[in-house]
Formats: structure tokens, sequence, C-alpha cells
């Protein structure tokens, strides 16, 4: 019983598949491994040569689940590079957009892939069997989100209307009408999903995070230039290099990000919401604090309330910039491309998306690096499997090999990680 | 006792995860669908996995990795019909861009310790190591259309997936033609309809998303690429998208390197 | 893995914007990135050439001459792209950077990455501070050096091209 192997073949992606191995040996953890094995797909490199105008449907391809996230930051640091900003409607069209993926992530995670886990079924479509309501009504949240993508966006996964400088066209006024009445049925069906979420059992497991997401004076951040740390530390997007790193680990196709000097840490909704919980719309602060969640919450499975929580302030967002919506003369700023680097970050729903160009004088990218969430939460998952794994070592093997896996559910790693077969072998 | 219910199988390879999660999308279906068939086994939604053999297999992403060529051999053997999904499965996808490069040094470029990576130094449509039943096009695939052919495979009747040109599609919405009336480079002359002409009806032209249309003119196009102003490089750029990899896009883009 | 990175500052702060290049390193060095070394020199060519023996990755910071705008930013990599003498403050010295950097070309004595970043100054007279428009610039300098520096610990491979 003391030596074994806690071994998930198929989790998690980055740039795509992964699992977990945990070894025990003598009633001791000798190895912890949140591996990734999905092949690696080279975007870096080949966005060399390519234009800046490319860059963001071509990064949007790295992931289906949040290419939003991948575009915006893209622009971000495209415009960065140009000295351009994007404000006014423009900026709230692209938070509208992100409203959007965040509700069609957050809900999809928080009923069709973490729910499960808590209630003790194998997926959404054996839950459905039993709470049939509950599951149309999530799908039903969920297109919402969807709709708002396709909206704004031209389509749901791979939008295509986003631009460098703003949009290719942007809607009418009368193109969101039927939304809000959505919305704000969406809104009360989230407010229901955080006292539904609260009420879970949740394991006794808290860890020293060190939090980490970006900084905006007055919003509750997914768009913004500044990050800021639990700890303190406040940076410029642009300086986010000098304070992380990326290492590469043996067993891992991914990337392992750390803060320098110190090591893990964590980026996500948990990060968000414990460094910007006076930013949240009012409904959403209420929520949690209904909910008896406030700053500081370390308990990792916690974090699929704050998801829930993240949905109610997306709604309510997404309503206030629709009913204030002008459409903007022009579709976009006018760019004109200078050779020079640009930094982009913004927060995709599993926390900082980070990518950075150099650009020569025809805006051909000359090299990019991009650094999504999940890399720099993966030392913070071996972490929280270390400390789970131990301090349950005796628990029963299915039991304990299903809530490892949930462990790294916390983190959302993304939908194709979300759920999978483990087996637990004997050495 | 009720017929048994066919059996569905996804499988993912080099990919995104976006054309599963038109699966996951297809919200006012999905129960209805989960209802006429069994899910066998899909991954991004369920941790229950059933054994094969399964009745339709779908696969996502590219072949990359020798045991990517291992492994769809083995799930060819166990599907009665296999569908691919999206322009990874179908013509390698973004990633094929590798293949008219030194894998090697990409390695290099990505990662401190290249001596990690496994990896082919091709990223290859499903069909060129197995027989495949149909190719659903797409970056994404659209969701309906996978729906026709999941419902016609189950069914056993031909799928009615169009394969003319987006340009069909701007024609039936009624917009007006980019490329003529604007100027801007477009390759829907050249590219498979199923997208509903998005990009020309939000202004811009499109970028291949489907992958050539049957019998499509390349050259053609070219030539007017050109005397609008686009260089060679931009030409090239243009069929070295989302399905480089397809043959009438790679040949065209090839042309116009040398 | 475990590159050390050698920036070096280049100027005299007592020539108003030709202070820039030790200011950007002040700041570089402030910020203490692992494994970089960071150190100030006059521009003085033979004393360039001693400063980064030995060093495998160089990054020098120098002001630039006024030319289209000031304030704006170059970054040449010396093993790739020329490096125009006129550019430089080299006025002052006659054994200046680019003669630096010709003479340990054809020694065959270049460090393996050696890449070159300027702000373009506009107020070269004696005096301390720096005019406005350098002002603005060190951050993006500073950003700009931030990004190569990461490129070089992590991968060893300098980032191609101009900028």
């Amino acid at each position: 019983m003391k030596n074994r192997v806690i071994k998930v073949d198929t989790l998690c992606r980055v740039e795509g598949e992964g699992g977990i191995f945990i070894k025990i040996a003598d009633g001791r953890i000798t190895d912890t491994k949140v591996r990734i094995y999905e092949p690696p797909r080279f975007f870096e490199a080949f966005l060399r040569g390519r234009s800046f105008a490319e860059a963001p449907d071509i990064t949007a391809r790295i992931c289906g689940i949040c290419p939003v996230a991948y575009q915006m930051s893209a622009v971000h640091a495209m415009e960065d590079a140009f000295g351009v900003t994007v404000d006014g409607q423009l900026r709230e069209l692209r938070r509208l957009l992100y409203c959007g993926e965040w509700i069609e992530s957050h809900v999809l995670h928080v009923f069709m892939l973490h729910a499960p886990d808590f209630l003790g079924y194998d997926d959404a479509l054996q839950l459905a069997k039993d709470k049939p309501d509950l599951v149309r009504d999530a799908l039903r949240m969920k297109k919402i989100g969807n709709d708002i993508v396709t909206i704004v966006g031209g389509r749901e996964i791979h939008p295509i209307n986003v631009r460098v400088g703003g949009f290719y066209r942007v809607p009418e006024r009368r193109e969101f009408e039927r939304l809000a009445e959505d919305l704000a049925w969406g809104r009360e069906k989230a407010l229901e999903a955080v006292r539904l979420v609260a009420g879970l059992e949740f394991p006794q497991f808290e860890m020293e995070y060190e939090y980490v997401s970006l900084d905006h004076p007055t919003e509750y951040p997914m768009l913004g230039n500044q990050i800021s740390t639990r700890h303190g530390v406040t940076m410029a997007v642009r300086e986010y290099e000098f304070h992380f790193e990326e290492r590469h680990v043996p067993h891992s196709n991914a990337l392992h990000s750390v803060l320098k000097g110190q090591g893990n840490y964590h980026v996500g909704p948990l990060a968000r919401f414990n460094l910007n919980f006076d930013r949240l719309l009012p409904v959403a602060r209420k929520a949690a604090e209904d909910a008896g969640l406030v700053p500081p919450v370390m308990n990792p499975f916690k974090s699929i309330i704050v998801r829930a929580v993240e949905a109610v302030h997306a709604y309510d967002l997404a309503l206030r910039i629709i009913a204030d919506y002008q459409p903007p003369a022009e579709p976009s700023v006018p760019v004109r491309p200078v050779p020079g680097i640009g930094f982009g970050a913004s927060e995709a729903p599993r926390g900082i998306l980070y990518h950075r160009y150099r650009l020569d004088d025809d805006g051909a990218i000359l090299d990019a690096k991009i650094v999504p969430p999940t890399a720099q939460n993966l030392g913070t998952m071996e972490a929280d499997l270390k400390r789970f794994v131990t301090a349950n070592i005796d628990m029963e093997r299915e039991e304990l090999t299903l809530r490892a896996e949930q462990v790294v559910r916390n983190y959302d790693p993304c939908i194709s990680c979300a759920t999978h077969a483990v087996t637990i072998v004997r050495e | 006792m009720p017929a048994k219910r066919p059996k569905v199988a996804v499988f993912k390879f080099a990919s995104c995860d976006g054309c599963q999660l038109s699966l996951l999308d297809a919200e006012d279906q999905l129960l209805a669908v989960a209802g006429a068939v069994e899910i066998a086994n899909f991954p991004e939604a369920s941790r229950r996995i059933v054994k094969g053999p399964y009745d339709i297999g779908l696969v996502e992403g590219s072949i990359t990795t020798p045991h990517d060529v291992e492994r769809i051999r083995e799930i060819r053997k166990e599907c009665r019909f296999l569908l691919t999904i999206g322009a990874c499965a179908t013509a390698g996808g973004i990633q094929a861009l590798r293949n008219w490069k030194d894998v090697k040094e990409y390695t290099r470029l990505v990662y401190a310790s290249p001596e990690y990576i496994s990896t082919l130094d091709r990223s290859m449509p499903v069909g060129s190591y197995v027989h495949v039943d149909f190719e659903l096009r797409g970056c994404p695939i659209n969701k309906a259309q996978l729906l026709e052919v999941v419902n016609a495979a189950l069914n056993k009747r031909k799928p009615t997936i169009p394969t003319h040109s987006v340009c069909m599609e701007c024609k039936l919405r009624g917009t007006v033609c980019v490329l003529v009336a604007k100027q801007i480079p477009c390759l829907g002359p050249v590219t498979q309809a199923g997208c509903g002409a998005l990009c020309p009806s939000y202004d811009r032209g499109c970028y291949g998303c489907f992958g050539p249309m049957e019998n499509p003119n390349p050259p053609a196009l070219s030539k007017r690429l050109v005397a609008l102003g686009c260089d060679r490089r931009d030409v090239v750029l243009m069929y070295r998208g989302f399905n480089a990899y397809a043959e009438a896009f790679r040949k065209e883009s090839d042309a116009h390197e040398k | 893995m475990n590159t050390e990175v050698l920036v070096i500052g280049l100027g005299n702060e007592f020539r108003s914007d030709d202070g820039l290049g030790l200011c950007a390193a002040r700041e570089v060095q402030r910020r203490g990135p692992p494994g970089v070394r960071v150190m100030e020199c006059s521009g003085e060519g033979t004393a360039l050439l001693e400063a980064w023996k030995g060093a495998e990755c160089v990054l020098l910071i120098d002001a630039i001459c006024p030319g289209h705008s000031a304030g704006s930013l170059h970054r040449i990599d010396c093993r790739r792209d020329s490096t125009p003498h006129s550019l430089f403050r080299s006025s002052s010295h006659t054994f200046g950077v680019s003669e630096a950097i010709a003479l340990a070309t054809s020694l065959g004595s270049l460090p393996r990455v050696l890449l070159l970043y300027g702000i373009e100054g506009c107020n070269f007279t004696p005096g301390q501070g720096l005019s406005d428009a350098v002002v603005r610039s060190i951050p993006d300098l500073i950003a700009w050096i931030g990004a190569d520096i990461a490129d070089l610990t992590h991968t060893n491979e300098p980032a191609r091209g101009t900028p």
C-alpha cells in the first residue's frame, strides 16, 4: 500500500495534452510531475517573418478555448510597439468580447468539468440524467457567452473581427438588442451558481501562494499594462521578463515559469480575486461576501466559487457595456508599423497571458515570445499535488487519484486536461 | 430491449481543441445528440471511457510524432467510420508551416533543451497515414456541418457538404465583393465554402480557413492579388495559413517562392 | 544555459544626453536580473575591448547622435549589421565604439553575441541631466534590453535582426 504510483495518462494542455505522475515509496512522495506531452506546435518559431497584422489570427489557433485572450494580448503588444492606444468604445468592445470568453470558459468549467468532480459524476452528461434542469441552464448560460463572441467577433471559436488598432467592423446597437435580456437572465443564474457551489464540500487545504495578476486602477482586470503580486511588487507589463523566467524541464513539452528569486506563483481567478476584490462590480462582490468568500482565499478548491463570482461580474459588465454602447465612427484607429518591440498582456480565463514581439520596419515579426497562464501555474500545480498527496497519503487509492486530478483541475489547465481516466499502480 | 446506441469516440492529436469544442458548443443539440449516441470516448468532456470498436471516430489534430503515427493506425482499426475534423487533421494545420523549415531549428528556438523534445520533421494530415472516410474542413469546423456529417454517417447516407467557393456564399448572403469593390486581397475565390462568407461580411478578405475548394484556380487569383499590389512575399504568406499544406495552396505558395 | 550577460553602459554623465548609457545601465543594475553583470565605461575603444574580454554575450548602451528625432530607440546586432561610425558621439574619443567593434572583428575577438542599444540624444553640451525626450524613452529601452536578456539566458540564442 505504501509504494505506489499515481498516474493520470491523459490530462491537460498548454499546447495540448498531459498527465499526472506521482510516485510514493515507503509512505513518502518521491516524485511529482504534471507532464505535458502534447507535441510542440512551434508557434513562436513560425510567427517569424509573418506580418504583425496576422498575429491575432495566428496566435488564436494556439487555443480553441481562449482564442480571444490570444487575440487581445497580441493586439496590445503590437499597439505597444507602434505607440498606439485604443480606448473609448473600441476598448469597451474589446472588454465585452472578453466577457464573452470568460463566461463561456467559466461556465463550462464550473458546470461541465468541475462540478461533476464535487458531485461524484463521470461527466456533465451523467449529471444531466439526475439534474437535467441544472445542465440545461448551464448550457444556456454558456451559450450567452458564445453569443457575445459571435456578435462582436464574428464566430464563437477563432473570431475573425479583431485587428491591431480595433476591429474590422463594429456592431450596431440593434445587434445587442436581444442580448440584454439574456445577460440579465445569465446574471441571475450565475448568482444562483455562486450559492450552489459555495455549498459544496471543500477539502481542508490551504497554500501560501504568491498571487500575480494584472492591475488596473479602476477595473477588475481583463486588459491593462500593469502587473501586481500579492507581496506588493508592481511592474509594467514590459518589465515582465525582469521578474519572471521560463525554464525547460525534462518531463514536459511545456515551459515552466518562475518568479525570479521566489519560484512558483499563481495566476488565474484566485489571484485576480484576492488582489482585486475591491474592483469587482458590486453585484459580484456582494455575491462573494454573501457566500462567505472574502480575501484572502488560499484554498485552491474554492476557485470554483471564484469562477462563478467572475461569471456574475462578466454578465454584469457586459450588460453595462451594452447599455452605454455607442458605435464608434471608425472600427479601428490607424496603425503604422515602426521597428521596435511590443509587450502585451491580458487576463485569460486562466490567468495572465503575456506576448512580446520584435518587429522590423515593414511590421514583419522578427521574433515572438508567448507565455500562457498554464505554463505559469505548472510549478504551483506540482507543489499543490505534492502537498495534497502528502497530507492524504493514507487515502484509499481510487479516492486519492480522483482528488489528485481535481487538484490539477482547480487550475482549469484547459478543457482537454479537464477530465480523464486515471490509474494508480503499485511499483 | 432498446436498440444499441451507436458508439462515438473523439480523438485528439496536435491541435488547439477548438474543433472538439464545437461539439460542446452545439448547446442546443448536445443533449439530443447525447441521447441518440453513446459518447464512448470524449476526454474533453468525460472521465468515462468505453472500449472500442466504435461506430464513428472523430479525429482532431495533425500527426507530428512517431507515436502519433502508431496511434492513428490503432484508432483506424477501431473505427468503422473515420471522420477528420478541422484544418489540422485534414491538411496538417498551421503547424504544417514547419514542413518548409528545419524542425531542429524550430525546436532550438522555442526550447532551451531541445534534446527533451521528440517530434517528426513534418506535420501531416491524418489522411496521409490511414484511410479517412470523410474530411470535414474548417479552422474551426462549422458545427452544423459536423452534425450533418455525423447524422449522415449514422444513417448511412452521403453527407451534404458543399465544395464550391466562398464566393458563392457571398453572393447568397448579398455581400458586396471585397476584392472587386474594395481591392482587399481575398482567398474567397479558391477557398471552400462552409463559414458563411464570414470575413467579407466583416469587411476583410477571406484567409482560407476551409482550405482549397474543389478544382480551384489559384494562379488566376494570384495574378489578381499581384495586380492589387501584393508582392511575392505577401502572396506566399496568404496561401501559407491554416491550410498551408493542402495541395493546391502548397503548390501555389511554392510557385511564388521560387 | 546560465549564460552570463555583460551589460556595459557607455558615455559621460557630465555631457548631458551622453550620460544616458550610464543611466540606463544603472536601471538594469537596479533590477538585478540574475546572471547579468553591469559595468560602466567611458566609450574609449581600447578600454571597451578590455572590458568585454572573455565575455560571451555583451550588451552595449550608448547615446546616439542627433538624427531624425530625439528619443528614438535603436538596436543593432553587431555581428549581423554594420555599426555606422556616424551614429556615435565618437568625436570625443578618437578610437570609439565603432572602431572597437571593427578591430575586434578583424582580430576575431568579437563576443559571440554583441548587441548595441542607443537612444538618440539632442543635447550634448557640458552639464548633468538628460533631456525630456531621452528620459521618456528610457523605460522602453530597459524593456527592450530585458527582452534580450531573457532570450539570452533562456535559449542562448541572440534575438536576431534589427531592432
